[in-house]
C-alpha cells in the first residue's frame, strides 16, 4: 500500500469516501461465487463524473488497479479483485435523472438498483424489464451491461435490447457518450433519447459483459415498457424437458405470450414457499422448509409458464385473443392448458408476482445458503443432451440430481435459449465446497465442449472459455484493451486481459 | 494541369501484382479492362464517386477489377494487396461507400459470391455478399419464415453490404432495423486473416453461430458500420420472424421478379400486388405534425403492429408513375399521412383486435382512416404504398428518385424529431435553398411540412428523412447539395443532436466537430490502428491516422473547408491544433 495514491483519493472525494479499514474491505473480498477472494487495498465511494475520472487519473498514474463495483450483487465474482487496489464503489451515484413516459425509458446513474427503479417507474404505469432471479438491490446498469436475459426474452422486441445510449469513462480518465446525447458544444451535452445499441452508433456491444475492463459505465438510457393492464398466467406441466421443447417452439412461432420460460419443480417450489423470504444478501443463511420439500416432490418436473399480457388498449381483449389462439395451439398437440398445478392455490398470482417482481426466484438461496449457476446459450432442440450429460456428471460426484435447480428461457421467439443449471451448495461444509466446486467447474467443461456458449466468463471459468475463442478475435479485445487501458489498471486479470 | 479534354487515366497495378492476383482468383476472375472498369464506376451511386465522375477524376476509377468466388479468395486477395502495397474497397451493392478512395484502388467484386441457407429450427439464414432482401425473402418465407423487413432501397440491396452503412427498415417499429437482427459474421481483416463474429467465434459451437451473445465484449460494436474499412463481409448470419403471409412466389421461379408473379403485372398494374395473407396496411390522416406524432407515439406503444411510419408528402415520389406525377402531387400537396402495417400472426382475431385499437387511437388523436368513405381518392393513390412494398420491396423502388442521396438524416432520436426537422429544413430553405425547383420539382420542400418519420423500436426512438435530389451529372448541383448537406449537419448540431448521419461515416466529419461524443475521432483512430494500421482497405475513409490528420490540414478540402465555413457561420467554437498537431480542439 503506497501514501500517495491514497491522499490523492482523499483529495479528489474527500477522507470520508475512502475506505482502508479493513472491515469494509472485507465486504469485496468475496461473494458467494467460487472465484478465489482477493483483499482491495482501498474502497472509494464516488458521487459523480468528475470524480471517477479524477480516480481513474490518478490510478492511472500510480498504475494501481481500479474494479468498479456498482451494487455489489453481481453473484458471480466478476467483481471481486484479482490484484487488490481500488474498489471504485459506485452505488451513491443512484439518481433517476430523466424518465419520459411518451417515449419510455429512463435515464440512470450506475448506483439505481432494479428495486428503486422499478418503484419509480411504477408510478407513471412502466416497468424496466429483467432478468429471472437478479437482486433487488442490484445495479440496473450492471445488470443490463451484462445483458443478463430478461424474462421476456421470449418476446423479440421487449426482450434483450433493454438499453439504447450509455455514458463511460473510458480507462484514461475521458468522459464518452454514445447515442444522441453523445454532443457536447459550449460544456453543454445533447439530450438524450436514441440510438447507442441498436441505432446508429452500435459501440456499446464493445462494453458488453466487459466487467469494467474497458472504462466506467456512469449513465444509461435504460427502455421501460407499459405495466400490463390485464393478465393471465397459464401453465403447462411436462415430466421430462424433451417433451417440452416442441410444445415451447410452437407456442413461440404464433408469438404467444410476453413471458414464456420454464422452470423445474426445484426452482418452482422455491417461489411457491410461503416461508421463504428473499434473502438480502449472498451467500444468506439456510433456512429448512417443510413446504419446499413438500413442493418439490408434489410439482411437475417441469412447467412452461407462460404470461399473456394486456397492455393500455382493450387489454381484456387481447388477453381473450391470445388465450384462444393458446387453447388452439394446446388442443393441436394434445396438451391441456391450466392455471394450476398439483392443486396449489393461488399459483397465478405468485408466477404474475414474479414476472413483476423477478427477484422472488432468490428464495431459492434458502435451501442451502448459496447456488452456483452453470448458465449457458445454445439452441432449444440440444438443451436435453446438455441437462443429460450434467445430470450424468451429478451422478458420477454423488450430487442429488433432486437437489439440481434448472430455468430454461427461450429467446427471441425460440431462435435460440439460455439455460441454467443450479448446484446448491452449503458453504459452512467445507467437504461440501470442495465436491460442489469440482462439480461446477466440471460441468461448465462438459457444457463449453460440447458446443454451449457460456454465458459468465469470470472466476476460474474465464480460461475456458478464451481458450476456445478464435485466435484472431481474442487478439483483437487485446489490443483493443491495450489501447484504452495502455496500463491496463482497470479490473486487470478479468476475462482475458 | 488538367484541361477540359485531359485524359482520364486510372493508375496501372505493377504487372507482378496483377499476376498475384490471377493466380489467387484465375486469370479469368480479374480485369483491368477499361469498359469492365467504367461499369464499375458509372453504376455506383457512392457520393464520392458521383462528384468524381462530374470532376472527371482519374482517383475514382479503380486500376483492377478481381472477384473471388470463396472467403479464402478474398484473404489471398488481401494478402496480395498487402504484398504489393495497394489498397483495395470491397464492392457488392454498388452503394454508399463502394468507390475507391484513392488512386491506384483494387475493386474486390462480391459477385460471384452468392450461396444462402436457411436455418429453419433456429430461425437463421446464412448469406454471402450478393444474396439480397429479394432472394431471402423467397427463400425464407418457403419455410414460413422472413426477415423481419426491407428499406427504401428495393429488393436487389444486399445485407452484407447494409451491414457496414446503413439498415433502416420501414418495419423497424417492431424489427428494430440491420443490426438488431445480426447474429455472426465471416470478415476477412486487413492482414488477410480470418474473423468470425456471433457464437461461431467459440471453437465447438458449430458451423453457424445460432446467437450474436458472446462472453465478454463483442466485436459487432467495432465492425458494424464500417463501411469496409476495417474488415470485408464474405459472410453473414441474420435472424428469421415467424412470417403467416404465404409463399408469394413460383418454386421455379430463380430471383424474384415483379413481372413474373403477379398477372396484374402484365396489365401494368404492378404496383398492386395481392395483398399477403394475414397481413393488412391501414393509412391515416392527421390535421397537424402535432398530432399524427402524438397518434404515432400511442400507437407505437400499444404493442400492436409491425411497421409504423408517418409519410407526409413522401407519398407523392414513392405512388406516382412519372415526374410530372409526381411534382404535381407534391405541389398539390397530399396531406399529412402516415401508415400501419398489422399482422395476424397468431390468427386473424389478431388482426381484428389490432384494427381496432388502431382506430380507436387515430380517433382519439383527431384523425380519421383513409377508407371508401373518406378521401377514397387518396386511398387509391397510395395504393402502391402497399404492404408488399413496406415488407419486401419486391415490387422494386417504386419511386421518381432518379437522383436519390440521401440528403440529412439525423441520428435516432425522440419524437420532437419531427417537429425539430421542419424547423431545420425551413432554415435549409433560407440559408442555402432547394435543388431542383428550377426543373419544376417540389420534392427537396416536401419536408418543410412533413418529414419522413420512421417510428422505430416500439416507439422508444424515431428517426426522420429529408432529402434534395441533385443531377447526378451536375458538378455545380452536387456542389451545392454538398453545401446544404455540410449546413445540415452543423445546424442539427446546433439543435441538440450528433451532427447527422454522415458523423459515423467518420472523416472529415468527426475531427471537424470534436464536440461529437467528444473527440469521437479518437476512438475510430483507434478501431483503424488495430484493424487496418496499413490502409490497405479505403483508406481514410472511417478514420485518419494522425499523419493523415496533419496532410489533410495542410491541403484541407472543399469538404473541410465548407464544413469549417459552416461551423463558423453557427457560431460554433474555433478549433486549434493541439499541442502534436495530430487534432483540433475547440477553443472553450
Amino acid at each position: 500500500m503506497t501514501e500517495p495514491i491514497y491522499d490523492r483519493l482523499k483529495a479528489i472525494v474527500g477522507a470520508d469516501r475512502v475506505s482502508t479499514d479493513h472491515k469494509t474491505l472485507e465486504k469485496y473480498r468475496q461473494d458467494q461465487s467460487f472465484v478465489r477472494p482477493c483483499l482491495p487495498d482501498y474502497v472509494v465511494f464516488a458521487e459523480s463524473v468528475p470524480e471517477i475520472q479524477d480516480v481513474i487519473k490518478a490510478a492511472n498514474e500510480s498504475k494501481t488497479p481500479v474494479v468498479p463495483v456498482s451494487s455489489g450483487m453481481n453473484l458471480r465474482g466478476a467483481a471481486i479483485p484479482k490484484e487488490g487496489g481500488i474498489i471504485l464503489d459506485l452505488s451513491l451515484m443512484n439518481k433517476i435523472i430523466q424518465v419520459t413516459e411518451r417515449e419510455r425509458w429512463a435515464v440512470v446513474e450506475p448506483g439505481v438498483t432494479y428495486g428503486q427503479l422499478t418503484e419509480e417507474l411504477r408510478k407513471r404505469g412502466l416497468r424496466v424489464m429483467m432478468p429471472l432471479g437478479t437482486p433487488q438491490s442490484r445495479s440496473a446498469i450492471s445488470s443490463i451491461i451484462e445483458r443478463d436475459p430478461t424474462l421476456a426474452a421470449a418476446s423479440f422486441e421487449y426482450g434483450n435490447s433493454i438499453h439504447m445510449e450509455i455514458e463511460l469513462v473510458l480507462p484514461t480518465g475521458v468522459v464518452w457518450r454514445m447515442g444522441k446525447w453523445r454532443r457536447r458544444l459550449k460544456g453543454q451535452w445533447s439530450t438524450p433519447g436514441g440510438g447507442g445499441l441498436h441505432g446508429d452508433t452500435p459501440y456499446p456491444w464493445l462494453w458488453h459483459k466487459a466487467q469494467g475492463t474497458l472504462g466506467v459505465i456512469t449513465g444509461m438510457v435504460v427502455k421501460a415498457e407499459h405495466i400490463p393492464r390485464a393478465s393471465k398466467v397459464f401453465v403447462l406441466p411436462f415430466d421430462n424437458l424433451a417433451e417440452a421443447i416442441e410444445p415451447v417452439r410452437k407456442i413461440q412461432r404464433k408469438e404467444l405470450g410476453l413471458e414464456c420460460f420454464l422452470l423445474n419443480n426445484l426452482n418452482l417450489a422455491a417461489v411457491m414457499a410461503q416461508d421463504w423470504d428473499i434473502p438480502e444478501s449472498f451467500p444468506c443463511q439456510k433456512v429448512p422448509s417443510n413446504e419446499f420439500n413438500s413442493l418439490r416432490e408434489r410439482l411437475p418436473r417441469w412447467t412452461l409458464i407462460i404470461h399473456l399480457a394486456g397492455l393500455l388498449y382493450f387489454p381484456e381483449e387481447k388477453v381473450a385473443y391470445e388465450e384462444e389462439d393458446l387453447r388452439s395451439v394446446c388442443t393441436d398437440m394434445g396438451l391441456s392448458l391450466s392455471q394450476t398445478l398439483a392443486g396449489e392455490p393461488g399459483l397465478e398470482r405468485t408466477l404474475l408476482d414474479l414476472i413483476l417482481h423477478p427477484w422472488q426466484a432468490l428464495k431459492k438461496a434458502n435451501f442451502k445458503g448459496s447456488f452456483h449457476p452453470v448458465t449457458l446459450h445454445t439452441t432449444l432442440n440440444r438443451v436435453p443432451e446438455f441437462e443429460k450429460a450434467v445430470f450424468d456428471l451429478a451422478q458420477k460426484h454423488g450430487y442429488p440430481l433432486n437437489e439440481i435447480g434448472e430455468y430454461l428461457l427461450p429467446i427471441e421467439r425460440g431462435r435460440n435459449c439460455y439455460y441454467e443449471i443450479d448446484f446448491h451448495c452449503d458453504l459452512d461444509d467445507p467437504d461440501e465446497v470442495q465436491r460442489v466446486k469440482k462439480l461446477w467447474l466440471e460441468a461448465n467443461e462438459v457444457c463449453v465442449n460440447m458446443g454451449a456458449v457460456l454465458d459468465k466468463p469470470y472466476g476460474p471459468s474465464a480460461d475456458m472459455i478464451y481458450r476456445r475463442y478464435d485466435s484472431s478475435y481474442v487478439s483483437l479485445i487485446k489490443n483493443l484493451k491495450k489501447e484504452l487501458d495502455p496500463n491496463n489498471i482497470m479490473n486487470p486479470g478479468q476475462l482475458c486481459f | 494541369m488538367a484541361t477540359e479534354k485531359a485524359k482520364v487515366t486510372p493508375q496501372k497495378l505493377s504487372r507482378e501484382a496483377y499476376h498475384a492476383l490471377e493466380s489467387v482468383v484465375g486469370k479469368e476472375w480479374v480485369t483491368e479492362d477499361r469498359v469492365v472498369i467504367e461499369t464499375y464506376v458509372v453504376h455506383c451511386i457512392d457520393i464520392g464517386v458521383a462528384l468524381g465522375v462530374a470532376g472527371k477524376s482519374s482517383r475514382i476509377r479503380p486500376a483492377a477489377v478481381v472477384l473471388p468466388a470463396t472467403t479464402e479468395e478474398v484473404q489471398g486477395i488481401v494478402r496480395v494487396a498487402n504484398r504489393y502495397g495497394f489498397p483495395i474497397v470491397p464492392f457488392s451493392n454498388a452503394q454508399l461507400g463502394s468507390g475507391p478512395t484513392v488512386s491506384g484502388t483494387v475493386v474486390v467484386s462480391m459477385r460471384r459470391m452468392n450461396k444462402i441457407q436457411v436455418h429453419e429450427e433456429n430461425m437463421s439464414v446464412t448469406i454471402e455478399p450478393l444474396i439480397d432482401y429479394g432472394l431471402i425473402h423467397h427463400e425464407a418465407s418457403k419455410r414460413g419464415l422472413w426477415l423481419g423487413g426491407s428499406g427504401w432501397h428495393g429488393a436487389i440491396a444486399k445485407p452484407c453490404s447494409q451491414v457496414s452503412t446503413a439498415g433502416i427498415w420501414q418495419s423497424d417499429l417492431k424489427f428494430s432495423g440491420l443490426t438488431r437482427n445480426l447474429i455472426g459474421a465471416k470478415l476477412v481483416l486487413a492482414d488477410g486473416s480470418l474473423l468470425r463474429l456471433g457464437s461461431a467465434a467459440i471453437a465447438g459451437t458449430g458451423g453457424t453461430p445460432f446467437t450474436e451473445t458472446l462472453p465478454g465484449p463483442n466485436l459487432w460494436g467495432m465492425f458494424r458500420q464500417a463501411i469496409g474499412a476495417r474488415g470485408i463481409v464474405t459472410e453473414l448470419t441474420l435472424k428469421l420472424h415467424p412470417w403467416v403471409g404465404g409463399h408469394p412466389f413460383p418454386e421455379d421461379s430463380g430471383r424474384p421478379s415483379i413481372e413474373h408473379f403477379f398477372e396484374e403485372a402484365k396489365e401494368k398494374k404492378f404496383d398492386r400486388p395481392p395483398v399477403h395473407p394475414r397481413h393488412k396496411i391501414l393509412w391515416f390522416e392527421h390535421p397537424t405534425v402535432e398530432s399524427i406524432t402524438e397518434a404515432s407515439a400511442r400507437l407505437a406503444s400499444s404493442g400492436i403492429g409491425i411497421a409504423l411510419n408517418i409519410t407526409g408528402n413522401y407519398n407523392a415520389m414513392m405512388c406516382s408513375y412519372t415526374i410530372d406525377e409526381a411534382n404535381q402531387r407534391s405541389k398539390e400537396y397530399f396531406g399529412i399521412t402516415g401508415y400501419m402495417v398489422l399482422a395476424g400472426v397468431s390468427s386473424e382475431k389478431q388482426l381484428a383486435y389490432e384494427e381496432k385499437v388502431l382506430k380507436h387511437v387515430v380517433e382519439e388523436t383527431g384523425g380519421k382512416l383513409l377508407s371508401a368513405e373518406y378521401k377514397p381518392e387518396l386511398l387509391d393513390a397510395v395504393a402502391p404504398w402497399n404492404v408488399e412494398y413496406v415488407l419486401n420491396t419486391e415490387t422494386g423502388m417504386r419511386t421518381v428518385r432518379s437522383n436519390y442521396i440521401p440528403y440529412a438524416l439525423p441520428p435516432y432520436g425522440t419524437f420532437d424529431e419531427m417537429t425539430d426537422g421542419i424547423e431545420i429544413w425551413k432554415d435549409v430553405e433560407k440559408d442555402v435553398g432547394f435543388l431542383g425547383e428550377e426543373r419544376g420539382e417540389y420534392f427537396s420542400r416536401m419536408p418543410m411540412d412533413c418529414p419522413y418519420g420512421y417510428i422505430l423500436d416500439r416507439g422508444h426512438q424515431i428517426t426522420i428523412e429529408m432529402d434534395q435530389f441533385p443531377e447526378r451529372a451536375s458538378r455545380a448541383e452536387l456542389g451545392k447539395f454538398f453545401d446544404g448537406n455540410f449546413y445540415g449537419f452543423a445546424r442539427f448540431m446546433v439543435s441538440g443532436y450528433p451532427g447527422s448521419w454522415f458523423a459515423d461515416f467518420g472523416e472529415p466529419f468527426l475531427s471537424i466537430f470534436p464536440e461529437i461524443g467528444p473527440d469521437s475521432y479518437l476512438m475510430a483512430r483507434i478501431f483503424r490502428k488495430i484493424t487496418n494500421p496499413n490502409g490497405v482497405l479505403v483508406p481514410g475513409r472511417t478514420a485518419w491516422t494522425d499523419e493523415e490528420f496533419k496532410a489533410a490540414v495542410k491541403n484541407p478540402s472543399k469538404t473541410m473547408e465548407t464544413m469549417l465555413h459552416w461551423r463558423e457561420h453557427f457560431g460554433f467554437p474555433k478549433l486549434e491544433l493541439a499541442e502534436e498537431e495530430d487534432r483540433w480542439k475547440p477553443m472553450e
